[in-house]
């Protein structure tokens, strides 16, 4: 019997969690699909897709930095496009989730990881191919683990088809940080002072910073900020057990202002 | 009488103290006690001069599982537990919530993966995980000999729940504890805990 049960598990676990080269994964907690902004996939321009993550009510999948526990969520894009090289889709700005002191970055309901393609003049196939490799971990009172190849084909518009617009897609792209900012970084015992250029109009009410480089800031502590001229300054304490790498920090800041707009920048510091 | 306060004054300082105390690499690892599924006080201090591996645990979740049903971490706790070294698992998980078993399920999973650490301790109010900092299960603490914590981190560089990549895996609590063992450095002092969340 506990063979039974074992055998069960294990197989149930393995169809669950990896799937051969499916068009779209499915399961319990999550499903994903590629899908694209428009109908039309035409040849000599930049076409735009996403990842469609869905996940089931209370599962949650991770940033591209977890946080204090988590696994990030890898997505890798190929094509049948000569030459092109794998594509890292964007990633959206996580929710921040304080569960008793410990932090994760993560995302919840239905998430779109959006990735162009340019499609050149001479493509001779007839179905644009998009691969993607994806691997996560969803959690909610327990985790699990998964990971899946999905392939779909797109066919090339002759023109024909209707340029139809996938909204949901072209929204997520607010949530994507464009545009990239240098600043520099102090580095203390204890924190980090980052300082970068300040060019809004509109008044800040909020700083926060969602570190790309793992294990250095401590997540539960909400970051200082002053602002002085064209310059904001930015103080992050470390976490207690820095593992990461202090000399190359990145992440993605996000100003909220007194009028509720927000504003989010890939940040890049040097010394 | 003036005794008596006193004492109460020293008494109430010294818990406050205690109550403070953060864990932090190259500094005396703080003291605690908790009690094990045998209903034992266990003491960190009563381990002075010993070498100690704190080990958070959950054995519902999968990271955990990979490595107790590949015997990874059980053959480790064989090992080193025969050379002398203290291995307490400490299960912070809060009641009702992941891997907060009642005592005969967490002796049943210990028989069943043939696990061999010292002591398998409950902190179901998660404060002994919090003033360690454990974030993950698992989440390994080292504690030298002299008392001091040395190491930090995962128990080894391949953050999955694959058993295949325990062979190609840097182990890296063996290494600490092989150093130690034979009165050097350990190698690395802090690295990336990878698992689920402690759930408290």
């Amino acid at each position: 019997m506990k063979k039974f049960v074992l055998i069960t598990y294990i197989f149930s676990f393995v169809l669950f969690s990896f799937a051969f080269a499916v068009e779209k994964y499915r399961d319990k907690q999550i499903s994903i699909e590629i899908v694209p902004a428009t109908k039309a996939i035409e040849k000599g321009k930049e076409n735009l897709f996403a990842v469609k993550v869905k996940l089931t009510k209370g599962w949650h999948i991770y940033w591209q930095n977890p946080g204090d526990a988590g696994e990030p969520t890898i997505l890798e894009i190929s094509t049948n496009i000569p030459n092109q090289q794998k594509i890292i889709p964007q990633y959206p700005v996580p929710t921040y989730k304080n569960t008793s002191g410990l932090v994760t970055l993560e995302y919840r309901d239905v998430v779109y990881f959006p990735f162009y393609l340019w499609i050149p003049q001479d493509f001779d196939k007839k179905d644009l191919e998009i691969q993607l490799k994806a691997k996560w971990l969803v959690c909610k009172h327990i985790c699990i683990p998964g990971k899946a190849i999905i392939t779909k084909k797109f066919q090339i518009s002759n023109g024909n088809l209707k340029f139809l617009q996938n909204n949901e897609i072209l929204n997520s792209l607010k949530l994507i940080p464009k545009d990239t900012i240098l600043g520099e970084r102090k580095l203390s015992s204890n924190s980090a002072l980052l300082k970068f250029p300040l060019n809004f109009e509109d008044r800040l009410r909020k700083v926060f910073f969602y570190p790309i480089t793992e294990g250095v800031f401590d997540l539960e502590l909400e970051p200082e900020f002053s602002t002085s001229g064209n310059e904001l300054s930015m103080r992050l304490p470390f976490v207690r057990y820095i593992w990461g790498d202090t000399s190359n920090i990145e992440g993605v800041v996000e100003f909220t202002f007194d009028n509720g707009k927000k504003k989010n920048f890939v940040t890049k510091f040097v010394k | 009488m003036k005794k008596a306060i006193l004492f109460w004054i020293m008494f109430f300082a010294f818990s406050l103290a205690l109550l403070a105390q953060e864990a932090k690499i190259d500094q005396p690892a703080p003291d605690f006690k908790l009690e094990d599924i045998n209903g034992m006080d266990v003491l960190l201090s009563d381990y002075s001069g010993k070498i100690v591996v704190l080990e958070w645990i959950n054995f519902d979740c999968p990271y955990v599982r990979k490595h107790y049903q590949s015997g990874n971490i059980p053959k480790m706790q064989d090992k080193y537990t025969k050379q002398g070294v203290i291995w307490m698992a400490i299960c912070s998980s809060a009641p009702g919530k992941e891997g907060n078993l009642p005592t005969g399920e967490i002796k049943k999973r210990i028989k069943q993966y043939n696990g061999k650490m010292t002591f398998y301790l409950i902190d179901s109010d998660g404060k002994v995980g919090k003033m360690y900092g454990a974030k993950t299960t698992p989440h390994f603490f080292i504690i030298n000999k002299e008392g001091k914590l040395v190491y930090s981190g995962a128990v080894d560089d391949k953050p999955s729940t694959d058993i295949e990549n325990i062979k190609t895996a840097r182990n890296y609590v063996t290494e600490v504890l092989d150093s130690l063992l034979a009165g050097k450095n350990p190698p690395v002092k802090v690295t990336k805990p990878y698992g689920c969340s402690v759930k408290y």
